[in-house]
Order: structure tokens, then sequence, then C-alpha cells
């Protein structure tokens, strides 16, 4: 787990960019509709075939379900992800609930150089967009908010090392 | 029609038993997390953590509740 060191500061933490709940948001709400359409054909077909209303009523049901939980898993594991600026390091934390736990510690020390990437309309309107950093393995931070600004951040401490 | 319930109330059970689980571990996360951003000197804004989990407990209920309302007080729909 890090912990600061005596001379060590925190110059900036962020949370990743909420559009990362975009993507997750639109398969729900089509999966969502589609569990809908099941349940409609089961009520609709009742009075006619009863195991097909059946066979359409459990596939709406078990739809909806792993729908609802998906989603929800992705919101719940989205939310821990945050990435610390200090003077000496950047920390980028990831999680999923039960499948990742990812603690990336980037000593400033191993940096070359940083960018900081804001590509099409969406990134650029919305202010979002990935970091990228010069070092012996490639690492990339998607969905920082203001990567510009972070960049800015990092550069300053890259200065004062 | 009997096969049709155990199935149905199973999925039931699976998803009160899915959501305990997932509650349980973002807790677990959750602690972690205050203890990390205590230990690097962060505040610790985990407000929207909180109110993502209610909605999530709120729903599930809702959803295992309405389709089992439905499913035992609406069998002539099916």
């Amino acid at each position: 787990m890090p912990i600061l060191e005596s001379d060590e500061r925190i110059i900036r933490n962020v949370d990743t960019h909420w559009m990362k709940y975009a993507l997750p948001t639109i398969v729900f709400v089509l999966l969502l509709g589609i569990s809908a359409l099941l349940f409609y054909l089961a009520a609709f077909s009742a009075h006619h075939t009863m195991w097909v209303s059946h066979g359409t009523f459990l596939a709406g049901i078990i739809l909806a379900t792993v729908n609802h939980h998906w989603f929800f898993h992705h919101l719940l594991s989205d939310h821990f992800t945050d990435i610390i600026v200090t003077s000496k390091r950047i920390i980028y934390l990831r999680e999923s609930l039960y499948f990742q736990n990812d603690i990336q510690e980037i000593p400033l020390r191993r940096i070359k150089s940083v960018t900081g990437e804001k590509h099409g309309i969406l990134q650029t309107l919305l202010n979002y967009g990935t970091l990228r950093f010069d070092i012996d393995i490639g690492i990339t931070i998607p969905f920082a908010p203001h990567p510009h600004h972070l960049v800015k951040d990092i550069n300053e401490a890259l200065a004062m090392k | 029609m009997t096969l049709f319930s155990v199935v149905f109330f199973l999925v039931q059970f699976l998803s009160l038993v899915v959501m305990g689980g997932i509650v349980h571990e973002f807790r677990r996360i959750e602690e972690r997390h205050v203890i990390l951003r205590e230990a690097v000197g962060s505040s610790s804004p985990l407000g929207t953590g909180n109110i993502l989990l209610w909605c999530y407990i709120l729903l599930t209920l809702l959803l295992v509740i309405g389709t089992s309302a439905f499913f035992i007080f609406q069998p002539h729909l099916l």
C-alpha cells in the first residue's frame, strides 16, 4: 500500500471522467429493452402457446436480472478508479469487484515524457482523454479528466524532481 | 408449471445472493480505499458510491418483489 514519504506531497487526486459509465449505460438500456420485449411476447402468447409464453417469460427474467447485476457491478467497480499525482509518483487505482484489484505506481524518475490526448468531438467537448507515459512499459490511463491540466501538473512535478 | 416455478424462484434467490456478495465486496473495498486515501493524506469523497450502492439495493429488491408479485398474483397472463 503506498504511503507518502516525508518530503512527498499530493499535487492532484482525481476520479476518472464520468464518460466511463456511458458505454455500460447504453448496453444496459438496450438489454432492458430486449427483456421488456420478451415480457411483452410472453403476455402476448399466453393464451395461444403456453410453452412459448413460459420460455419467453423466463428468458426475460434471466436477461433482466443478469443485465441489472452486470450494470451495477460495472458502476460500483468503476467508482473506485482514481488517479493520484504526488511530487514523487503517479498512483493509478483500478478495481473490479471480485475480479481485479490493481494499484499501479509510476515513479516520476522513470517517466521520460507524458502526453495528454483528446481524440474526437466527445472528448474535446466533455474534456476528457488518455494519459500516455513514455517509460519502459507502456502505461496509459483512459478517461482522465482534463488531461492537459494533469500533464501540466505532472510536467511541473518532473521539473522539480 | 412446477419446473417453471422452481426455475423462477431459483433466479430470484440467486439474484439476492449476488446482491449480497456485491454489497459485501463493495464495503470491503470501500474500507480499504478509506485507509489508502488516509495513507496518502487525501480526502475521501465516497458519498456517490453510497448513493449508487443504495440505488442498487433498492432496485434489486424492487425487481425481485415486483416480478415475484407478478408471478404469484397474475398467473392468468402467462
